[in-house]
């Protein structure tokens, strides 16, 4: 074999990978990361919560959303625990923000999060009021994952997020549900206290600490 | 293999990630975070680093003599690091379920906008995968065989 034969192998399988289907092959990656997330949410929150009293599958095949959307029950896990408090585990879901939370109704623009833990008791009010999208104070949890690039941008992009979803401190936001210890981080300044979660294989370091830590976002290594 | 060969086959690997969208591979190149440091005030330096200015950094290192076999080792040793993650994904998935046994756990795929399925755990951990991985690992392994030796291997590698 010669170099520009190695050349041309290499081409070929790489070729191949991107051409299996009308995604590319990153995308795809960038889906079995999300899924991976979502099985270790989970496990944190069994960790979190506790006996498990009933676990149940998405009803729909696909629990990967492609398009960021509407959060379908028939597309989330389900977890009831023994402790009383039960959760759907979705991904792909786009939310709507403090426009909504104070007003109490849907409106404004809407942030897409790649996993979001939704408290079972607003499934009901989500569908029927709020378009089927959450608003703040429907979210237990919210993550994003990133298995490829990384780049300044995305601390801005999770603080967008942030800043979408909930106040710095000094707003009083009663919650129908306890924020917990997510992932061994207390939530200090922001409200409501929702954890968000940054996922990474690798763990480059933020780029502002003071500001993560201002803000409660996380980063955390996974693989 | 010689230094000349390090560079060709270095930046040969580099223009295919990039043709092939997979510049993805340089992002763990990056500096990883200190935990004993995270969120302490000394560490809040501004160095912009990513996964951009890693590929960058290869692509300069591959022509620098001196640098062309630990360049191609460093290339070598990212790739092999990203295929082999990217193909442990779905079995990751499935363990951390596994915890759930109550759990029938359902296949990853999703659904693109013109309807077609995609099976992500199949795509993910595929030939090509499987391939790259093998022939990535050749090349690690056979570094140190002068050029001849090393592409007459590949042919009964082959």
């Amino acid at each position: 074999m010669t170099l520009p034969q190695l050349k041309a192998k290499f081409d070929s399988i790489l070729t191949r990978l991107n051409s299996n289907s009308s995604v590319s092959f990153s995308t795809v990656v960038e889906a079995g990361y999300e899924a991976l997330a979502l099985a270790h949410v989970m496990q944190e929150y069994h960790r979190v919560y506790g006996q498990i009293r009933t676990i149940s599958p998405p009803s729909h095949t696909d629990f990967l959303n492609q398009s960021p959307g509407r959060f379908l029950p028939n597309r989330a896990f389900k977890i009831e625990f023994d402790s009383g408090d039960s959760f759907y585990f979705a991904a792909d879901v786009e939310v709507w923000g403090l426009d909504s939370l104070n007003r109490n109704n849907p409106g404004g623009i809407k942030f897409e999060a790649d996993v979001v833990v939704i408290p079972v008791k607003y499934r009901n009010i989500i569908q029927n009021s709020f378009y089927d999208y959450p608003a703040p104070q429907h979210i237990h949890s919210a993550y994003e994952c990133k298995f490829g690039k990384f780049h300044k941008g995305q601390l801005r992009e999770l603080l967008g997020l942030r800043r979408h979803i909930s106040f710095l401190k000094g707003w009083n936001i009663l919650l129908n549900h306890e924020p917990q210890f997510i992932f061994n981080r207390r939530i200090l300044n922001a409200r409501p206290q929702i954890a968000i979660v940054l996922f990474r294989p690798s763990s480059p370091p933020f780029f502002d600490l003071r500001t993560t830590l201002l803000y409660d976002v996380q980063q955390i290594q996974l693989r | 293999m010689t230094n000349q060969t390090a560079s060709d086959l270095a930046k040969i690997l580099l223009d295919l990630f990039k043709k092939h969208d997979l510049k993805d591979i340089a992002t763990f190149a990056l500096p990883q975070e200190d935990p004993n440091s995270n969120y302490s005030e000394s560490s809040s330096d501004y160095i912009y680093t990513s996964t951009e200015t890693e590929f960058s950094r290869l692509e300069r290192y591959a022509g620098i003599e001196g640098k062309e076999k630990s360049t191609l080792q460093e290339i070598v040793d990212l790739a092999l690091t990203y295929f082999e993650l990217v193909q442990n994904l779905p079995t990751g998935f499935y363990k951390k379920l596994q915890i759930f046994t109550e759990l029938k756990v359902p296949s990853i795929q999703f659904f693109t906008n013109h309807e077609q399925r995609i099976d992500v755990s199949s795509m993910l951990n595929s030939n090509e995968t499987r391939e790259l991985i093998k022939l990535l690992r050749f090349i690690r392994g056979n570094m140190e065989l002068n050029d001849e030796d090393f592409f007459e291997s590949l042919n009964q590698f082959n």
